[in-house]
């Protein structure tokens, strides 16, 4: 896999750092902004929606990515796009389609995530949206 | 008595005319007034005294609505009544009083007048009762309702530690058994006796007056020593209360030391469980990282349905087919001999074919993701398992820490006011006091004796003296008269002691069934005692005396024992009218109280609070209320509305 830079929304970047960063300590419910941007990804990809940038941001590599994370991506793009040719490992291209198309709706799950995961125990406010629970315990 | 209505007009917060039905004696005995402080209960309770009595505790000279006296012009007029109906001995009563208020010179003045009494027979005839006042007072003694008429502040009286308890009890005692009267009795006859050897002395010979004067000290020496006896149990009485409230202060020590103890305990457990929060915490990050795709289910079986299809059609795996096509485009025939030559149909419809398979370089990856979005499904539900297992555990152990916390800030409160208990000052009080108590003791035990011995020397006295006197010639009638009237004092005198010591007992049981009802500690208090000098004293099953170590709830709990045991023992059948008797109660207590209360008088009238009247308290008198009043207040102006029984 080609190694990119992995963009979201500049407007969106203090939130990252807020939630991964190490101001708040062990209180963070992501350990890095790697895995705040896949959840990002995973709920923007429920809601079906992408949202495209108004300025982009880079904030890390694909490399953070791990396999599983990046085959999700991958389906995910096979199954919206019905293009297999994205697939070829040493295709620049390819992965940059599949990149920028899950950039876009992680850029739609961030308000999401943003609105939802804000109280006391986000670690259980992040789980609760993963399960796509209404209430909170 | 009975009472049966109660009727007042123009009657402070009342401005036109409210009435009150009593529940009649029976299984529904209790009426239930309840409203908001200040609805109007009081004024109630302050009227059926006023009425009976012609006394107004709270609002003296203040009876007329004030609304209405504001409203009177300059020498107009209002006028205000209360009347009550009720019953006693079998005959019907009617009794009013009537308040008239005038604005005279910019002042208002209410007055008052006196009671109006009928007795009412069966017809409804009415016949107007000469002398009212003393008729109320024949059915129940103004000394005695205060008894079954009390308030809150009546409970409190009898809290107050010390010696205003012991002179309310006294007194209470006293105007219960008449024994004022037996007192000045006693006293009298003793006084007439020492008048009359004064007479005796002044005509009698130098012998007679020597005696008399032998006498008259021996018998102030005994009064003395009587008054230093009752001091001396006084005290000693105090010394007992305070020592008693030390010893419950060592106990609060050896609570400290336990409770420290506990609070090390908590502060570990306290630390265990937050760290178990932490790893909880910790484990349900790692069960999100693992269940990034939950959210992702729709999309990869979408992709896993596709790639099945493909695979299905047999364009992956390609390698093979992807040959065979370009085989058959090589030699421009089939194995079934069909024409292949390029331009032709069945050529086209292969290189068509040839272009729908997959690449074969992606083959394989098209297989693994595949597979591999087969697999991410699958293992969704291991990933919910165990993100609702982490919540869970991360839900208990929150519990756990807030219960621990709860505790330890309990702890920690009790200790804080334990801080600054100087144990060696305690220490230091105790021996005091108990040496106090040994003094007064040993003082006791030696007046003991002088005063039995002071009572030999009267009454030897008293027979020399008779004795000497009755063989003086004119003196001998008022001898006689001397010595009948001082036996008779000394009788009287024994036969008061007599009754108090069947009323103490009386008043002892009757005060511990009470109590004991009241109570929900029943195993741990055995017995209410109303002591020498009319002490109350509650003592546990170890015969510990408990007072000055009982809570408040408990000590206005055995305040209300006493009043309603004198009740009992009073002779005097009158209904029970209590103001606000649950306030300061706790929850079991309240609840025993409400329970407890119907059983101990014919007729109930309770006036609560609807802080009071909880849903437990309505439900434990539910069975026993023949008659509910909620009172509103709203504009100034005070309602009776039927509770609907």
């Amino acid at each position: 896999m080609a190694r990119l830079l992995v963009s979201i929304d500049a407007r969106h970047h203090e939130f990252y750092r807020e939630m991964a960063g190490k101001d708040r300590g062990k209180d963070a419910p992501f350990e890095h902004m790697k895995d705040l941007f896949v959840a990002c990804a995973a709920v923007g990809l429920r809601n079906g929606v992408p949202v495209p940038f108004a300025k982009r941001e880079g904030i890390f590599d694909t490399n953070a990515f791990s396999q599983d994370e990046w085959i999700a991506f991958e389906a995910a793009y096979v199954a919206k796009t019905q293009d297999l040719e994205a697939l070829q490992v040493s295709d620049r291209r390819g992965n940059e389609a599949v990149l920028s198309f899950i950039e876009e709706f992680a850029n739609a799950g961030v308000g999401i995530v943003k609105e939802q995961v804000s109280g006391r125990r986000p670690e259980v406010d992040l789980a609760l949206l993963l399960l796509e629970a209404p209430t909170t315990i | 008595m009975i009472l049966r209505r109660l009727t007042l007009s123009n009657i402070r917060a009342y401005a036109t005319t409210a009435t009150l039905t009593f529940a009649p004696p029976g299984a529904r005995n209790t009426t239930l007034i309840h409203g908001l402080n200040g609805a109007g209960k009081t004024t109630l309770f302050e009227a059926l005294n006023w009425v009976l009595y012609g006394d107004i505790v709270k609002y003296p000279g203040h009876l007329l609505n004030e609304s209405l006296l504001r409203s009177v012009g300059e020498g107009d007029t209002i006028t205000g009544s209360v009347s009550l109906e009720f019953e006693d001995a079998g005959e019907k009563y009617f009794l009013s009083r009537g308040v008239v208020g005038a604005l005279t010179g910019g002042e208002v003045s209410e007055k008052q007048s006196g009671v109006e009494m009928y007795t009412i027979d069966a017809l409804g005839n009415s016949k107007l009762v000469k002398g009212g006042d003393q008729r109320i007072l024949q059915m129940l003694p103004s000394a005695i309702r205060t008894f079954f008429f009390f308030d809150g502040d009546k409970i409190a009286e009898f809290t107050r530690p010390g010696k205003e308890q012991d002179r309310q009890i006294t007194r209470a005692v006293n105007d219960v058994l008449h024994l004022e009267l037996l007192n000045r009795a006693s006293q009298h006859l003793g006084d007439i006796a020492r008048q009359i050897n004064k007479k005796i002395a002044e005509r009698g010979t130098a012998e007679v007056k020597d005696l008399q004067a032998r006498l008259e000290r021996q018998l102030a020496l005994r009064d003395q020593l009587a008054e230093n006896r009752r001091l001396i149990v006084a005290e000693l009485e105090d010394a007992t209360v305070r020592k008693g409230q030390i010893d419950h202060r060592y106990r609060d020590i050896e609570n400290v030391a336990k409770q420290a103890a506990r609070r090390s305990q908590l502060e570990t457990e306290v630390r265990v469980c937050a760290s178990r929060v932490e790893a909880a915490k910790v484990g349900l990050m790692q069960a999100n990282l693992a269940a990034f795709s939950l959210p992702m289910s729709g999309v990869l079986a979408e992709a896993e349905d596709l790639l099945e299809e493909k695979r299905k059609k047999g364009e992956i795996p390609s390698d093979y087919k992807d040959q065979f096509l370009l085989d058959l485009l090589e030699h421009h025939r089939c194995i079934c001999d069909r024409d292949l030559r390029p331009g032709s149909d069945p050529y086209i419809r292969v290189e068509q074919l040839l272009q729908q398979v997959v690449p074969n370089g992606l083959q394989e990856k098209a297989l693994l993701l595949h597979g591999e979005a087969k697999r991410l499904l699958k293992s969704h539900d291991a990933c919910k398992a165990a993100m609702l297992r982490c919540m869970s555990d991360i839900d208990s152990a929150h519990k756990d820490l807030d219960a621990l916390q709860h505790e330890l800030d309990e702890v920690n409160a009790a200790l804080g006011a334990e801080s600054h208990t100087d144990v060696l000052e305690l220490e230091s009080q105790r021996l005091s006091l108990e040496a106090e108590i040994g003094k007064h003791r040993t003082s006791l035990g030696g007046l003991e004796v002088q005063i039995e011995s002071a009572r030999a020397a009267v009454e030897r006295l008293e027979k020399e003296f008779h004795a000497e006197s009755q063989r003086q010639q004119g003196l001998k009638t008022l001898t006689r008269e001397a010595a009948i009237a001082s036996r008779a004092g000394n009788e009287i005198a024994a036969i008061r002691e007599r009754l108090i010591g069947e009323l103490r007992t009386d008043l002892s049981s009757e005060a511990t069934r009470i109590f004991k009802a009241f109570t929900w500690k029943t195993d741990f208090f055995e017995r209410v005692e109303v002591g020498e000098d009319y002490l109350l004293q509650l003592f546990d099953v170890n015969g510990r005396d408990m007072r000055g170590v009982m809570s408040m709830g408990e000590t206005q709990l055995l305040s209300l024992a006493f009043i309603l045991a004198m009740t009992a023992i009073s002779d005097h059948q009158a209904p029970l009218v209590i103001d606000t008797p649950l306030a300061r109660l706790d929850r079991n207590v309240r609840l025993n109280l409400a329970a407890a209360l119907p059983d101990l008088t014919s007729q109930l009238v309770l006036f609560v609070t609807d802080t009071e009247m909880t849903p437990e308290v309505r439900s434990s008198l539910a069975d026993r209320v023949g008659a509910e009043y909620r009172l509103s207040f709203s504009d100034g102006i005070s309602q009776i509305v039927d509770g609907g029984l």
